[in-house]
């Protein structure tokens, strides 16, 4: 059962696709009058963007987002994002080692929007979104539209909402899902071949500099690959480590030894798969973690999946230059979060199984699907990206503080 | 043929230009002598026959028979600035013609008759499909012509008295988009919680500004009311007039008809909706095939539409001074009593699902006009006016179907004696309306309007060009 309840957890967090998010919308400083630049903010993207955490999304989580937190201190126009009535599409999870979701909902629960529907959508990034998505939707092939995409965009694609609501600054944030829902899915070839990814982006691009808008682009990941992973995924190493100092006995649950350093130090094994074989063993049913099976990411293809991703950055970076566009990535913001002290707070190296959601399993950067970057995290992705707005558009919007 | 001829008839008087109708719906151009004067005379109305609708009581002390044939050319500028994309859409209204026609005859000294036909009230608003008031109405007509057979008598040498039975021919024709977007989701598919309105389709992710179906509402009526009036004559030198238009009430039944307007979009992912037990809409699903299937479309049939709708009186006061020889001042108040008559429009559908309440809450108006006259020469006579009037409709009542406002108005124009029998007249006007917030939609679930809705300026100033002849008999 419990194995089955981390299973469903898994596969709920693989079909939200890369992507989550809880706070506050008021402002934290003053509103500043941000001129024409920042008349009107869009931003698209994926989970992240849209506000995703803990598997699960809600208002609470929408206003947490980093766009919200950057919108409220540029001083523009409303800045409306599709809020999704309580207790959410799917609710957040509570305790994600019981599958507990807050409110009581389970997987299919969707709640609808809001009633009070704005008059455009600010914020028009659909969880599970690659770059083709920000063109098409489904059924269309090779589209990835869920729920969200219906309930936010109402069948537009985030072009088409993003151009209706006439922004003058947008920001894109989209590639992750390109590269790490073949990590979810354990297969390198689902990955978006570079050429495609840069065809589908410039479309994009295309678009919004026809506006005559000005943008942010943002580099696809959330800590350099391979060294710094979302805690989805533990190290083989980690595993080995802990089996060596008997943390999982009685339980018959073995790690090989082709877990150990240093070859278990580039194999990562995703929680629902490391903590379904514990669980079963606690259940008195031996079973042994293999740092070779495919469900884990093998040492080849976590080079792989490094290697995209410094191709995607090399290439949101050139783009941004090239159209005199702003360009951030957020690589080393989270690589410093994970060699903070204490260490493993922030990113933690195995999750804490005993913990609610409210405790923080997965280390304080982020939320409780070990993927989507905490509320604490979007505050500090928000401040990251001010400072690069205000340093490339020498604007002046205020920082976003503490 | 006949029934075609009254047709156009009516078009011709009721299709009165956008925005042209002021202080409400209410119009005033209903004589070019009188246009030249601002819409003074009711204590000395024109010679045209036009007094049949400034003042009954004019027709008195007239010499022969007069036939009055004219047209007002219109030119309307206007439109609305959305506060969010700011956006201006302009009306799309075209060069509109206004004729006029007043029969009168002096059948003794003292006793003047005459028929007259005018439409003291009207509107028409027309703007582009592109325009987000679509959805409150895209094309609008109010029109009433009133055919008024008149009869005044010169009780003494100091007082004439006049009155009017009006036959009162009445159209409302609404035209106007549905949005999806505010459209309920149907209850069986999706039961709200229990207290609450039930969901819209925007709660399902449609975007405001959604069309899906086109609804035109058509409905007349012949009602009867009455107009009276008074002319003293103090001295030589002064006059005061009066006049009381009575309200005519038109209690409306019609027809509506709706057609749908594809919305041409697509359910990009399967959707399992939280009813019970759950039912699950599935990738691919056209969103036009989603209505019908949910049966959205069958309260949206053709079905017979009812409602009422009240032209206020209107009293009117005002004086007529010769200060020298030639020259005549007027001043004129108007009272209309909008506030009574025009607080809230009932729309009555078939089905009662789809009734509707306008919450237009109207208040009463006052109007100033002065001008002057010249008679230069027993052939040319020229003037000149100047009005000021509030409008009718209240800040939260701002909307496409009228987005009036306060006016001033200057006006101008000559009388020109063409022949012992045949008189010219010319003259223009200039409306300035100030700009004015407003509103494109009506609130959803017939709620009472605020001016929070409000989400835009209205804009709005015409040109009037008069022209008519008047043969005496």
């Amino acid at each position: 059962m419990h194995r089955r309840v981390l299973l469903a957890a898994g596969l709920s967090l693989a079909l939200a696709a890369a992507c989550h998010q809880d706070e506050l919308f008021t402002p934290l400083v003053p509103a500043y009058a941000g001129g024409a630049l920042f008349q009107r903010y869009v931003s698209m993207g994926n989970s992240i963007t849209m506000g995703i955490q803990s598997g699960g999304i809600d208002d609470t989580s929408q206003r947490a987002a980093y766009p919200v937190l950057v919108a409220a201190v540029m001083g523009g126009d409303h800045f409306y994002y599709p809020s999704l009535a309580e207790p959410g599409c799917p609710p957040r999870y509570a305790n994600i080692f019981t599958g507990a979701r807050v409110g009581g909902g389970t997987v299919p629960t969707c709640a609808f929007r809001s009633a009070g529907i704005p008059p455009y959508i600010s914020n028009v990034a659909i969880s599970g979104a690659w770059a083709i998505d920000l063109l098409a939707n489904g059924p269309a092939p090779g589209t990835h539209s869920n729920p969200l995409t219906q309930l936010a965009l109402g069948g537009r694609t985030q072009l088409q909402a993003m151009m209706a609501a006439q922004p003058t600054f947008v920001s894109v944030w989209i590639g992750n899902n390109d590269l790490i829902q073949a990590a979810f899915a354990n297969d390198t070839l689902l990955i978006t071949d570079t050429t495609a990814f840069k065809t589908q982006y410039r479309q994009v691009l295309d678009s919004i500099q026809a506006l005559g808008a000005k943008a942010l682009l943002i580099g696809v990941g959330t800590g350099t690959l391979p060294a710094t992973i979302p805690p989805f995924w533990s190290r083989g190493s980690t595993y080995y480590g802990l089996f060596v100092s008997g943390a999982f006995a009685p339980a018959p649950f073995t790690v090989l030894a082709n877990c150990a350093p240093p070859r278990g130090d580039s194999v990562f094994v995703p929680f629902p798969y490391g903590l379904g074989l514990i669980g079963t063993a606690k259940t008195g049913t031996a079973t042994t973690l293999d740092c070779t099976v495919p469900q884990t990411i093998q040492p080849a293809s976590a080079a792989k999946y490094a290697r995209i991703e410094t191709a995607y950055d090399a290439f949101i970076q050139s783009e941004a230059t090239a159209r005199g566009w702003a360009y951030v990535s957020l690589n080393a913001t989270f690589d410093s979060l994970r060699t903070a002290a204490p260490a493993g707070s922030q990113i933690a190296p195995f999750p804490n199984t005993n913990a609610a959601c409210s405790g923080s399993p997965f280390g304080l950067a982020f939320s409780c699907d070990g993927f989507h970057p905490s509320t604490a995290s979007h505050r500090l992705i928000a401040k990251k990206i001010v400072q690069a707005i205000n340093a490339y558009y020498q604007s002046a919007i205020p920082a976003i503080t503490p | 043929m006949r029934r075609y001829a009254l047709s156009a008839l009516w078009l011709s008087f009721a299709a009165v230009p956008a925005l042209l109708a002021a202080q409400g719906f209410g119009i005033y151009e209903q004589g070019t002598c009188s246009m030249g004067r601002a819409g003074t005379g009711v204590a000395a109305p024109c010679a045209d026959g036009s007094a049949m609708f400034f003042n009954p009581a004019g027709l008195a002390g007239l010499k022969g028979g007069h036939a009055t044939i004219g047209m007002t050319l219109i030119n309307v500028d206007g439109g609305f600035t959305d506060d969010i994309f700011q956006r201006t859409t302009d009306l799309d209204d075209p060069l509109l013609v206004l004729p006029q026609v007043y029969l009168s005859y002096a059948a003794t000294p003292k006793l003047g008759v005459g028929v007259g036909l005018f439409a003291p009230y009207g509107l028409e608003t027309e703007w582009p499909l592109s325009f987000d008031g679509r959805f409150a109405g895209y094309k609008n007509i109010v029109g009433s012509v009133y055919i008024q057979p008149t009869v005044a008598y010169q009780v003494t040498p100091w007082l004439a008295l006049g009155g009017g039975l009006d036959i009162v021919m009445g159209k409302v024709e609404l035209n106007q988009h549905l949005d999806l977007a505010e459209a309920p989701i149907p209850p069986t598919l999706l039961p709200p919680p229990p207290g609450s309105p039930p969901y819209v389709f925007g709660q399902f992710g449609i975007a405001p500004g959604t069309d899906f179906a086109d609804a035109h509402l058509e409905a007349t009526k012949t009602t009867v009311t009455a107009h009276w009036g008074g002319i003293i004559k103090v001295n030589d030198k002064l006059s005061i007039g009066g006049r009381y238009l009575m309200h005519a009430k038109f209690d409306y039944a019609g027809t509506a008809t709706f057609t749908k307007v594809p919305t041409n979009l697509v359910v990009p992912a399967d959707i399992i909706i939280p009813s019970s037990p759950p039912d699950t809409i599935h990738a691919g699903t056209p969103v036009d095939a989603l209505l019908q299937g949910l049966g959205v479309f069958d309260t949206l049939t053709t079905q017979t539409v009812s409602t009422s709708i009240t032209n206020p009186e209107q009293v009117v006061f005002g004086l007529a001074y010769k200060p020298r020889s030639g020259w005549t001042l007027f001043g004129d108040y108007q009272f209309t009593r909008w506030g009574k008559r025009f607080w809230v429009v009932n729309i009555n559908f078939q089905k009662p699902v789809l009734n509707r309440v306008l919450y237009e809450r109207y208040q009463n108006t006052n109007g100033f006009r002065f001008a002057a006259e010249w008679a230069k020469s027993a052939k040319w006579t020229f003037r000149g006016g100047y009005l000021y009037h509030q409008g009718a409709a209240p800040p939260e009542t701002v909307t496409p179907l009228l987005p009036e406002g306060n006016r001033n108005e200057f006006t101008g124009g000559f009388t020109v004696k063409l022949s012992s029998n045949l008189t010219g007249d010319f003259a223009f006007q200039y409306i300035k309306q100030n700009d004015r917030r407003g509103r494109t939609r009506e609130p959803i679930f017939n709620q009472v309007p605020t001016t929070g809705l409000n989400n835009g300026v209205y804009n709005f100033h015409a040109e009037l060009f008069g022209l008519s002849l008047s043969y005496a008999f």
